[in-house]
């Protein structure tokens, strides 16, 4: 799927309701209480963090084409929506294969690894112990170096290809695809390509090619994490996120169970008010056992929740003008908790091109 | 005496590298250091530098310090030195994972090698630890940065000179650097606290590459020269350029008539800048059109052909790019293309990161306020280089003096760049002139000097016979194949 596609991908499942900053932040994983429940509100969870270097030019060059092109409008106010024509598209786009929620940008570790494992195979076995590496991250280095000493150590390379190999023959992706993805892979007397080269060589666009890149190390690790075969097991340890928490609001939620209040953390830990409330609101989108009711009484928590059903919106400001009483705080811990409690479903937008969050996204 | 150093010296040379003769100038550079004094040696490339730190510590025991401007300088190095067998080797730099750092910090006394970054050197958790050892001297790798650099952009260059006056008793300190003007002698002198250092000076003569200045309209005239004769003569070779987009349009132009070429700048993606510098060195690529982003650190004997497309910013800066051109000895050539506008395109750019003085002044009055000097910073949306020499100098001067060095600075990189004018612009020898901007005149006149002593090109490069064949996309089954040696 192109970058274009994706973008319009994107925009479809927000219907209206967010400006176009949203889904940038969400391609590049931005770990603020808005783009979290954002990604959990709308079903985001594919494209969460499929590009966290993406720069503000190029998106904006892809939301300008969509504009040009009349599959998108914006409100006054800003806010983007799919035209008639963007609606029709977005309704054809094949399904997403991305799985931007569970390796959040960590899907390049498992590439830069696999590439200096080649590249290190490849010149050992022409006898060549001198080259330059093709990653420079120590991290990467480290664990390449222990698999040479434990799991490699076994295979000759008759075996390592043969297991990269089997392991993109059956994951059933196109040759076209595939060959574009191996052009990035550098060995003895042949370097990798970059994505220029690339770009001229196949006539996409490096976004495009960068979208395609990252969407085909999404599928390959999902097969890799079913089938289980030494070395790409070994080479993809750790590239899942564990905890659906990013590490800041993590060591929130610890000091939260270990009986801090809010207060107390912020002083402690020396951050500022709003960050913790981020925090908060993340915990309470990904902790089933949330103690809503420590933070907003029961009866405002259903009204809240009956007004969203029948305005039909998730949106702060309009909810706000309705509960003038409430914080805003409370109002997005409320939002973060809808359809997550008393089986009521979040997600009731029939007839959306998007569809919500396949539950393979989820940790 | 001296007769019984000779030959311990000699045999040591044989046992540590296998070699029976050192190669010119590196032989009195070794004695100084081992007799203690503090040691300048300004090298041609290619003259064997490393030797000279390496050695003297066999025969005097104890740690050698080596700071280093770049990480993958230091990196290569020490890759370079485990690859000769060498195991106590070290680099202590922001590469290292924090258990890995403390590794090697609770163990420093084992090494014989030791590399770090002047930043690194001065933070005070590393530089305590490094006081407490036994160190045989410190080496100061490509010294001509402290003068280069230390003023405008990282001013842990100057920061070293107190450091080096808090060690108890200071080792001997060895500068090694090929190029150095008189001015960046005395900066190397006096920022690394040495005590009549010991000058061996070797000017920055290469006979082996000859030089060649022509004087063009413009930009579409230098594209069109370079196309024209990168059509007609091969590389490998390097053209540099002011900006990432010249890089880049160069790289395409090139491309299109299938030679071979890529871009390299800052503002690419690292893997990919390490792709282009694989493919450079692995010769899949024949040129790089590149920014001064490109070339500390690279290590390719073979390149025929460095071709300025814009005037460099020093004298100092000209010569180290030049100067990767034939590191294997084999003749090579070194072109200038000169427009009369490239004079206020240096002059913007160089003084372009610069802080004005009012913005210092600015800054001193909100620190003075009790903003710290990050928040006023932002204020004045200053760079983060930016800030980090405006916060060297405030704090070395105080608000005034310091927006006075703003000016001082400016000035000076002006004054380089007029004397770059100045030698692309007058006539007579290049060589002479170029080597006259150190205060140097060459030792002889090779046969291919430069293009006003008269050039043939046929004597220096090689001939274009066929286009070069772009390779298509492999089939990714055979690209595993291919990869593995299949």
């Amino acid at each position: 799927m192109s970058f274009d596609d994706i973008l319009l991908n994107i925009i479809s499942r927000l219907d209206g309701e967010r400006y176009k900053h949203a889904a940038f932040h969400l391609m590049k994983g931005k770990r603020s209480g808005q783009t979290l429940q954002d990604t959990e509100y709308y079903g985001l969870h594919p494209f969460f963090g499929m590009l966290p270097s993406l720069h503000a030019k190029d998106f904006d060059l892809a939301y300008r084409r969509l504009l040009a092109s009349g599959l998108i409008t914006e409100k006054e106010d800003g806010t983007v929506f799919l035209s008639e024509a963007g609606k029709m598209r977005a309704a054809a786009l094949e399904p997403v294969r991305l799985n931007g929620w569970v390796y959040r940008g960590m899907e390049q570790l498992f590439f830069a690894r696999l590439a200096l494992t080649v590249q290190t195979v490849s010149h050992l076995s022409a006898g060549d112990r001198t080259f330059m590496p093709v990653s420079a991250d120590p991290s990467v280095q480290r664990v390449v170096r222990n698999l040479f000493a434990t799991v490699v150590r076994g295979m000759n390379p008759k075996e390592i290809a043969v297991e990269i190999r089997n392991g993109l023959e059956s994951t059933g992706m196109e040759d076209a695809r595939l060959s574009r993805f191996l052009a990035r892979l550098s060995g003895k007397g042949m370097s990798g390509m970059t994505w220029h080269q690339l770009s001229e060589l196949s006539g996409l666009s490096e976004m495009d090619l960068k979208v395609e890149y990252v969407e085909t190390l999404h599928i390959w690790l999902d097969v890799i994490s079913e089938q289980q075969t030494p070395l790409l097991v070994a080479l993809s340890q750790g590239v899942r996120a564990e905890s659906p928490l990013t590490g800041s609001a993590k060591k929130t939620d610890e000091l939260y169970r270990a009986g801090m209040g809010m207060e107390e953390i912020a002083e402690r830990r020396n951050l500022k008010m709003s960050t913790i409330e981020d925090h908060f609101v993340e915990i309470a989108i990904n902790d089933p056992a949330f103690p809503l009711r420590k933070f907003a009484a029961q009866e405002d928590i259903e009204d809240v929740r009956s007004e969203a059903a029948r305005l039909g919106t998730r949106k702060l400001s309009v909810l706000k003008k309705s509960f003038p009483g409430l914080s805003y705080f409370q109002l997005r811990l409320i939002l973060a908790r809808l359809g997550k409690e008393d089986g009521s479903d979040g997600h009731d937008n029939p007839g959306k091109p998007g569809q919500p969050a396949e539950t393979g996204h989820r940790i | 005496m001296d007769m019984t150093i000779r030959e311990n010296l000699d045999s040591l040379l044989k046992r540590v590298t296998g070699f029976d003769e050192f190669r010119e100038g590196q032989e009195e550079v070794i004695r100084s250091v081992i007799r203690g004094r503090d040691t300048i040696a300004v090298l041609p490339t290619g003259a064997g530098k490393s030797l000279c730190y390496q050695l003297p510590v066999y025969a005097l025991g104890g740690t050698v310090l080596i700071v280093s401007p770049l990480l993958s300088l230091m990196e290569d190095q020490v890759a370079q030195l485990k690859m000769k067998g060498e195991k106590r080797v070290a680099a202590l730099n922001s590469y290292l994972a924090p258990k890995e750092r403390a590794d090697v910090l609770a163990n420093l006394g084992r090494y014989r090698y030791l590399f770090t970054s002047p930043e690194m050197l001065v933070q005070p958790h590393i530089s305590d630890r490094i006081k407490r050892l036994r160190l045989a001297y410190i080496v100061a790798d490509e010294a001509h940065c402290i003068s280069q650099w230390g003023f405008d952009f990282r001013p842990d260059y100057l920061r070293m000179r107190e450091w080096l006056g808090t060690l108890a008793e200071r080792p001997p300190v060895l500068a090694l650097t090929a190029t150095a003007s008189e001015k960046a002698i005395r900066d190397i002198a006096d920022y690394l606290l040495m005590e009549q250092p010991e000058l061996f000076i070797h000017p920055p003569d290469r006979p082996n590459i000859a030089m060649e200045l022509l004087r063009l309209h413009g930009r579409e005239e230098k594209t069109e020269w370079i196309l024209d004769n990168l059509s007609r003569w091969k590389g490998p070779g390097i053209i540099y350029v002011q900006s990432r987009k010249r890089a880049e349009e160069l790289a395409d132009l090139l491309s299109s008539r299938r030679i071979r070429a890529a871009a390299f700048h800052a503002g690419m993606e690292n893997e990919d800048r390490i792709l282009v510098q694989q493919q450079f060195l692995n010769g899949e690529l024949e040129w790089i059109c590149a920014t001064n982003a490109f070339g500390m650190g690279i290590n390719k004997p073979d390149i025929r052909w460095i071709i300025h497309d814009h005037l460099p910013a020093s004298a100092a800066q000209y010569i180290q790019e030049i100067g990767r051109a034939g590191r294997d000895g084999g003749q090579s050539l070194a072109t200038l293309l000169y427009a009369e506008s490239d004079a206020d395109t240096a002059a913007f750019i160089a003084v372009d990161d610069l802080p004005e003085p009012e913005t210092v002044r600015f800054i001193g009055a909100c620190v003075e306020e009790g903003l710290t000097i990050e928040e006023a910073g932002e204020r004045a949306g200053l760079s983060e280089t930016a800030l980090r020499v405006v916060r060297y100098w405030l704090g070395r001067l105080g608000t005034e003096s310091a927006a006075t060095q703003m000016e001082r600075l400016a000035e000076a990189k002006r004054k380089e760049i007029f004397s770059m004018v100045r030698f692309a612009e007058g006539g007579g020898c290049i060589r002479s002139k170029a080597l006259g901007l150190f205060g140097y005149s060459p030792a002889s006149r090779p046969d291919q000097c430069c293009s006003e002593c008269g050039l043939v090109p046929e004597r220096i490069l090689t001939g274009r016979t066929t286009a070069g064949n772009t390779p298509g996309l492999l089939d990714w089954r055979e690209r595993i194949d291919r990869l593995f040696g299949f």
